[in-house]
């Protein structure tokens, strides 16, 4: 049996780092069980993370199970449970939901997309998500575009994955703000020889008017009167960019791409998170 | 003069379009009905909430070529919601394209630049018009005109139309009617 403890802050980079560690167990019945008792914040690249390890332990361990401890912070539990449900075959989840997320909290829980059509589905799924939610017409337009086109994204230019990239979108702060997380396993950034430089070239290529997804999302952002930054984690490398700038930084190596785009409304202010070492 | 035409619907299937294969999808749908292109094609949007930059890139593209296979037809965009047009219209600049547009009765160019939907409006005017009265209808000189004419007959709304009678007749011109397109689809 493999133990995973998870504690303090599960989001973002961390989230990626605690969570996608190499399997240390070679028996194909093996049961994994990922403590996040301690875990005192989660965001929606710990719910795609969480999901992803669990599908790899699956791959890995044909007959394996999953144990998933929820955190102890009756808040945490509550919002970690609406991103992971339902939670997938030979997965236990233990502990207790006392109370509800915050309203519409896990818009589209974490949901493997195996190719380009499950992308459109997963469209459709955040679309009637955000209606659901009340989000205003324009915004919902721009997530529901730009959770299928990251996803596709990563279906289609993750290089030598292991396992299908996995998406969750949560809101918060009644829905003014979006995030949209997309983890995958692909090794084309994570291991090339400098995973920053490569990362530096993204906004490079869309200022010089090459066609890209991210590019485009960032262009759209104004018409559809949002703010939009995305952060990419990616091996080293780690890029935060804004339709005003972007910068890029040196980090602890995670393995697969990581891609977090924020969607705010336009009075929201968009805060830049520590990236480390900027460049 | 009217010169009748015939045109072909093609109703984009679809609520929530995205990916670059289902617009390869659709655009090989959108060409397999289209046949030989005998036909004007109207491309219709109603129902499509969402369209994503690379769906509407492949789509973009398709329509593209059958324009240059297809001098002699129009291609119309139908029933675009705001935020389909909005993201058209940044992949068509990306493109360097222009595509017709009919909303409400009104035929408009998405992605071209104003001198082109001044010179389309007038065109409208005219329906049916030889170059020189389009260039007197616009107060231009008439070689200012001939690239503005070729940027709309690549959009797909304009055709040249071939002169009945002697060959040594002038070229005619002619644009998409919405009154006529609306009956179409």
């Amino acid at each position: 049996m493999e133990y995973l403890s998870l504690s303090g802050d599960l989001t973002r980079a961390n989230a990626v780092e605690k969570v996608l560690t190499v399997s240390t167990s070679g028996d194909a019945a093996s049961e994994i069980c990922l403590d996040a008792g301690p875990v005192e914040r989660i965001d929606a690249v710990a719910a795609a993370a969480l999901r992803l390890r669990m599908a790899r332990h699956h791959r890995e361990h044909l007959q394996g199970t999953v144990t998933l401890v929820l955190p102890k912070e009756a808040e945490m539990a509550a919002r970690l449970s609406a991103l992971l449900d339902p939670p997938p075959e030979r997965v236990t989840v233990v502990g207790h939901v006392n109370e509800q997320p915050p309203a519409n909290y896990a818009l589209v829980p974490a949901t493997p997309v195996e190719d380009s059509h499950a992308a459109v589905a997963l469209g459709s799924w955040t679309l009637e998500a955000c209606e659901w939610a009340g989000i205003a017409r324009r915004r919902t337009a721009f997530v529901t575009a730009a959770t299928m086109e990251l996803a596709d994204n990563a279906v289609v230019h993750a290089e030598g994955p292991t396992d299908a990239p996995v998406v969750a979108v949560t809101t918060a702060t009644r829905g003014r703000v979006v995030e949209i997380a997309v983890v995958d396993t692909g090794r084309g950034i994570a291991e090339s020889s400098d995973p920053r430089e490569f990362l530096r070239t993204v906004p490079r290529r869309a200022l010089d008017g090459e066609p890209g997804f991210l590019g485009n999302i960032l262009q759209r952002a104004e018409k559809a009167r949002v703010q939009v930054q995305v952060q990419i984690f990616a091996g080293t490398g780690r890029l935060l960019w804004t339709p005003m700038r972007h910068r890029t930084a040196v980090g602890r190596h995670l393995s697969g791409t990581t891609v977090v785009v924020r969607i705010a409304e336009e009075r929201e202010v968009v805060r830049s998170s520590s990236l480390g070492r900027s460049g | 003069m009217s010169v009748k035409r015939d045109a072909l619907a093609f109703k984009v299937p679809g609520k929530v379009l995205g990916t670059r294969v289902l617009g390869q999808e659709v655009a090989a749908q959108l060409r397999k009905r289209a046949g030989d292109g005998q036909q004007d094609l109207l491309v219709d949007f109603a129902g499509v909430q969402v369209a994503s930059s690379p769906f509407l890139d492949e789509l973009a593209r398709t329509l593209r070529a059958w324009n240059v296979d297809h001098p002699d037809h129009f291609v119309v965009l139908m029933n675009l919601n705001e935020d389909v047009q909005d993201t058209l219209e940044l992949v068509l600049e990306r493109r360097d394209m222009a595509l017709a547009e009919m909303t409400k009765g009104t035929l408009r160019l998405i992605g071209g630049k104003a001198h082109l939907q001044e010179t389309l409006n007038a065109a409208q005017e005219l329906k049916v018009f030889t170059a020189a009265e389009l260039a007197a209808q616009l107060e231009l000189k008439l070689p200012n005109l001939h690239q503005r004419l070729v940027a709309l007959e690549a959009a797909g709304a304009l055709v040249r139309v071939r002169p009945a009678g002697a060959p040594q007749r002038p070229v005619v011109f002619q644009t998409p009617q919405p009154v006529e397109l609306a009956a179409c689809s």
